[in-house]
């Protein structure tokens, strides 16, 4: 929220010397912490009014014009200009070579594509006088004459703080109620307001016609009055100066005169056009379906419960929210109905969330406005505009049963520092409560180290919502002593370790190392990817979609698999480079069942251009080379893994597999489907995908250390075996048929072409015996590799080659 | 000839040989079966007993001196014929070394674990919380009720489809505050957890990614004070930071702790004076943190008076920027391979 210190300061006098940085300290310490400070309307000695003769087009440069101004100096000026809407005519607000403009930016004379320029015609936002970008330059509306500077017109700057206001607190919404926690925290006094505190008095001098009603408990006080006579005329130019400040566009006394008082005291108007409110403005509940046509183009189907303005003949605005078509003010109108409500802070949040719709006044409500300040504020805004556009102010109507007194809540100073850790005596902590309002009966019990057997009842103030509990009350204390004056202490260390399972975590990081250590860069990408590709990934299970994904992305889905994002950091990269990085991701999957924790990698063929030994292209065995080591790394017994030739339907249906350990699935591996990388537009690529949570089930068995002080021999054997069969196969069948002695089996060679026949491969394999107990002797090992050759004979139409 | 002049002789012959072939011939020649020096030992046995020991002695030690010479010239033979081997294989080492893969776990990553480490020296465990998680756990045990109005400042991404069988609705978690939940449910006071992990809000721009990290830490303890808390975070930021920086703590509001506080470090760009980096405050936001409110503690069927307990949040990406001089954000989720291996860190270093 932003708020304008002259205003500030009509609520609180300030020490002298204050200046806004010294304010800024104070702010933060208190909470509201100050995001940015700037002046409006600033100070500009070397900006002066002009006025454009002549615009002709630029010779070089088709968007920009070339600009006659007259800045009273007897000749004209010329100032090239990009704005639209410079034209001759105009008059305008001329930066001379000298004046420095907001963000530091020197004017000074130039040549712009080659035509001289003597100054600059500035828009609203390049004075800082606006927020947003202005779309062309300051078309001002004055009489002054050209060479006037821009001061004696528009008096000195506003100073703008830009405070995080939290949501906690609604009573900051304010003017006011920033001035309230200055003064408690000793930074000014507060000036008491000026309008009268209770009860009308002297304005109210017409009857009032219309009734009030409320039949919800959405609208627990609903206040209304009106206002006749009125000519509704432009706002005072300070007032319009502090709206502007605050980014608020100046309309008329009546507009800009509900938007001051929300700004300056917390509280949310409406102005109905009286001529258009037919009967009883009541509050009530809405009924499921009904529709509603607020400002702003907005029709809404409204849910039951909703709270809705009335008159006789229909809905006139969703309270505490929005304004209707119906009622609005039109033009001239010279007889208005001022509203100032109390409307329910849950049901306010409830229908905005519903509905979408994000308003000053729900912003208020929602968080909970004063119920002590609606009158109040509706008599000061009556005021207002009386004074800046005559008329009479009649008397208040009022209805509804008002809003529970906020309740005291036990409290034993004691408690602070127990819960704080830090010692403040009770009688400051009775001031500091005192200072912000809040109401301290009893005495308290110093023994009592419980706070709800505390002997203080503490009220908060109608506008402090959310205070509660004895913990909000240490807080409130702790902002006025400043966070800073509490010692830091290290608690005392924890006896023993408590039972915490982090395993999946640390699996995760692992997992990560291994990659990285295996040769890959991680990569960490969204987690949500275009539903297209998600469908491609989804391997029959249920999609998860965001309900609400982001405007103008393809993030829409959550990710079925790691491969499709690493597949499109891998293109950004050839993008970039032709030399692509092997990319590697640790993170979730998703899907209806539940997230998953998996690692992928992605292997493409290199670019770079070594001088000797070409590597090939990765092709699945670089990528089960890779995700066995990974595993291996992460402690997975990779030597125990089975592999069988399916994958999910992204690889190559022919040049995949997949790992697994007993029932546990560890790592498909493979080429991507040719049919895949065509869909995404990606060249051919090797990838893997890991599932790291079986990894915690699987416990790699100690086994005892088994000394082997006799050699190893071995033995090779080369088969002709059909094609169909697989090399696990023929591994499988030779270790089953010596248990004993058969240490380990290994493919050394394999082959299919023209030296063998058709249909056939040829298979070579080392087999390595070894013996505990003694050297085994050629008896021993004659009848092994026999029976390892009939084996495989007999059970894959082997035949030994010589 | 005596046999002085004789070995003087046929050493300056072997000290002319050129090569191994050349010496083999020679030794053959005059220690060999066939030479006159065996011929003459075998010859010993004829000679009358004293002039056989005067005659064998000086045999003997010729033979001696001819095998040492013999042997000496071998070896210099032997070392110069491989140095001739040895420098015709010389290559140009100034060619470029076999190309390698280098992996590097990403900054974040980096950044985590660093993390981790310093809380682990405080006494904090790892705890889990998943992703995907219900209103319920992101939200309301939190002590966030459905009308909040601090859910508005937390865009958070809803899931299609709800799930039908608890009715609950489901979010992607806009904090790892839901460890703090889970951890009541599971665990007895007292405990030290941390929860590290990806969070979502429905925010893109300059400064903000609808993904990025956080990490979260609670400890409930019966004696556990606010003072405490300052004490753990700023040692904690020492750790992770490798020195103390200057920080301030200042008043702020989360619905889930009570009092509530974020910690500002002094802007390193500046060094307090105010620049772009913090928007001129001089100051750097790093951490959210707070007394866990009793809502929040009555989870785990507790309250803050016998169980108090203080909690903290921060930004990983942040963290990792800061400590590592990385300027953009959006840096982090591009995979840029230049990027990743500037800013990467080797798999056995990153702590």
């Amino acid at each position: 929220m932003k708020i304008v210190l002259s205003l500030l300061e009509q609520f609180i006098s300030l020490p002298k010397g204050t200046t806004p940085q010294t304010l800024a300290v104070a702010l933060t310490q208190l909470g509201h912490e100050v995001e940015g400070i700037h002046t409006s309307g600033g100070n500009f000695p070397n900006v002066v009014i002009g006025h454009i003769k002549e615009r002709i087009q630029h010779p070089n440069a088709d968007r920009l014009g070339v600009c006659q101004v007259d800045v009273g100096e007897g000749t004209l000026r010329q100032i090239v200009c990009g704005a639209p809407n410079a034209r001759a005519g105009l008059t305008v607000a001329v930066a001379m070579p000298g004046a420095v403009l907001p963000g530091d930016f020197k004017i000074g004379a130039s040549k712009i594509r080659g035509v001289e320029s003597n100054g600059m015609i500035c828009s609203l936002d390049e004075l800082g006088m606006a927020q947003e970008r202005a779309e062309g330059i300051w078309e001002m509306d004055t009489k002054a004459k050209p060479g006037t500077v821009l001061n004696d017109i528009m008096g000195p700057g506003e100073t703008v703080m830009d405070l995080a206001i939290t949501p906690n607190r609604g009573d900051c919404f304010s003017h006011l109620g920033i001035a309230r926690d200055l003064a408690a925290l000793g930074t000014g006094k507060l000036i008491p307001l000026k309008s009268p505190r209770k009860k009308p008095t002297t304005d109210h001098r017409s009857p009032i016609t219309v009734k009030v009603a409320t039949h919800t408990e959405g609208c627990p006080q609903f206040n209304a009055l009106e206002l006749t006579g009125l000519k509704n005329a432009p706002s005072p130019l300070a007032v319009q100066k502090q709206l502007e400040a605050l980014g608020l566009r100046p309309k008329n006394a009546l507009v800009d005169a509900t938007n001051y008082t929300m700004l300056a005291l917390g509280q949310p108007l409406h102005a109905y056009d009286a001529a258009k409110v037919k009967g009883t403005l009541a509050a009530r509940a809405a009924k499921g379906g009904e529709t509603f046509h607020g400002i702003g183009d907005v029709e809404l189907k409204l849910n039951e419960g909703e709270t809705v303005i009335t008159d006789d003949t229909g809905i006139l605005g969703l309270g505490g929210i929005l304004g209707g078509t119906g009622s609005a003010i039109a033009e001239g109108t010279s007889h208005v109905i001022l509203e100032a409500a109390y409307f329910d802070p849950i049901r306010t949040a409830l229908t905005g969330q519903a509905h979408q719709l994000h308003t000053d006044a729900r912003q208020r409500f929602e968080r909970g406005v004063d119920p002590e300040m609606t009158q109040q504020a509706l008599l000061f805004c009556a005021h207002l505009i009386t004074q800046w556009a005559g008329g009479k102010v009649s008397g208040m109507a009022t209805a509804g049963k008002g809003v529970a007194a906020p309740k005291p809540i036990s409290y034993n100073p004691s408690f602070y520092q127990t819960f704080i850790g830090a010692d403040v005596k009770p009688a400051r902590q009775k001031a500091l409560l005192k200072a912000l309002h809040f109401k301290v009966e009893g005495r308290p019990n110093s023994e009592s180290r419980i706070p709800n057997s505390g002997s203080w009842q503490v009220t908060p103030p109608t506008y402090r919502t959310y205070m509660t509990t004895p913990e909000d009350l240490t807080e409130e204390i702790l902002r006025l002593e400043g966070y800073e004056s509490v010692t830091p202490q290290l608690p005392p260390s924890m006896p023993g370790q408590f039972q915490v399972n982090s395993a999946p975590v640390i699996l995760d990081r692992t997992a990560r190392k291994a990659l990285a250590a295996t040769g890959f860069l991680e990569s960490i990408s969204y987690s949500f990817i275009g539903t297209p590709t998600a469908e491609m990934f989804a391997s029959g299970q249920e999609l998860i979609h965001l309900a609400n994904p982001l405007a103008q992305t393809d993030m829409t889905t959550l990710r079925p698999s790691l491969i499709p994002g690493l597949i499109s950091a891998h293109k950004s990269n050839l993008a970039k480079s032709e030399n692509a990085p092997r990319l590697a991701e640790v993170g979730k999957v998703f899907s209806a069942k539940g997230e998953k924790l998996m690692a992928a990698a992605i292997l493409a063929p290199t670019a770079t251009r070594a001088w000797r030994r070409g590597e090939g292209a990765p092709d699945a065995f670089t990528a089960k080379a890779a995700a066995q080591a990974v595993l291996s790394l992460l402690g997975a017994p990779v030597e125990s893994a089975t592999v069988s030739r399916e994958a999910p339907s992204w690889y190559h249906p022919g040049r995949s597999g997949t790992l697994a350990v007993g029932p546990f699935v560890l790592a498909h591996f493979g080429e991507l489907h040719p049919a895949t990388a065509k869909a995404l537009d990606v060249p051919a690529v090797a990838i893997f995908e890991l599932h790291l949570e079986p990894l915690l089930k699987l416990t790699a068995k100690p086994r005892p250390w088994q000394p082997m002080p006799y050699p190893a021999v071995k033995r090779d054997l080369a088969f002709l075996l059909p094609q169909d069969v697989t090399a696990q196969q023929v591994v499988a069948t030779i270790r089953a048929s010596n248990q004993t002695l058969l240490r380990a089996v290994e493919v050394f060679d394999h082959y299919i072409g023209e030296r063998i026949p058709a249909g056939k491969q040829s298979l070579a394999l080392s087999l390595t015996l070894q013996s505990p107990e003694k050297t085994l002797a050629e008896a021993d090992i004659t009848p092994i590799i026999q029976a390892a050759v009939q084996a495989v004979e007999t059970k894959h139409q082997a035949q030994l080659r010589a | 000839m005596d046999i002085t002049t004789a070995l003087a002789d046929i050493q300056a012959r072997i000290n002319k040989s050129s090569s191994l072939k050349d010496l083999e011939d020679m030794r053959i020649q005059y220690l060999g079966q066939n030479s006159e020096l065996t011929k003459s030992l075998q010859s010993l046995g004829k000679l009358a007993p004293e002039e056989r020991r005067v005659k064998g002695a000086e045999l003997n030690q010729l033979k001696m001196d001819l095998q040492i010479t013999f042997a000496a010239m071998k070896a210099g033979l032997e070392a110069a014929e491989l140095n001739a081997q040895l420098a015709s294989q010389a290559i140009d080492v100034t060619l470029p070394a076999d190309p390698t893969y280098q992996g590097r776990i990403h900054p974040v990553t980096a950044a985590m674990e660093d993390i981790a480490a310093a809380l682990k020296t405080l006494g904090f465990v790892h705890a889990y919380g998943p992703e995907v998680e219900s209103d319920d756990y992101n939200f309301t045990k939190l002590n966030l009720p459905p009308h909040h109005p601090a859910r508005q400042d937390q865009d958070t991404f809803y899931l299609n489809p709800f799930n039908a069988e608890d009715r609950a609705r489901y979010v992607l978690r806009t904090q790892t505050s839901n460890v703090q939940i889970r951890a009541l449910e599971a665990y007895k006071p007292p405990f030290r957890v941390m929860g590290i992990g990806r969070v979502y809000r429905r925010d893109y721009d300059l400064t903000h990614t609808p993904q990025f990290h956080q990490v979260e830490g609670m400890m409930v303890e019966s004696g556990t004070t606010f003072a405490h808390m300052r004490g753990v975070l700023d040692e904690f930021l020492r750790l992770f930071f490798g020195k103390s920086f200057k920080t301030r703590m200042r008043p702020h509001y989360f619905p889930f702790t009570e009092p509530s506080g974020e910690i500002d470090m002094e802007c390193q760009a500046c060094k307090g004076a105010g620049c772009r980096i913090c928007k001129n405050s001089g100051w750097l936001e790093v951490l959210g943190c707070g007394m866990v409110h009793r809502n929040v503690l009555a989870v785990g069927g507790l309250n803050p008076v016998e169980n108090p307990g203080f909690a903290f949040g921060a930004g990983v990406d942040r963290l990792a920027m800061l400590k590592y001089g990385i300027t953009d954000l959006r840096l982090l989720f591009e995979s840029h391979g230049a990027f990743l291996q500037q800013f990467g860190k080797a798999p056995v270093a990153a702590v």
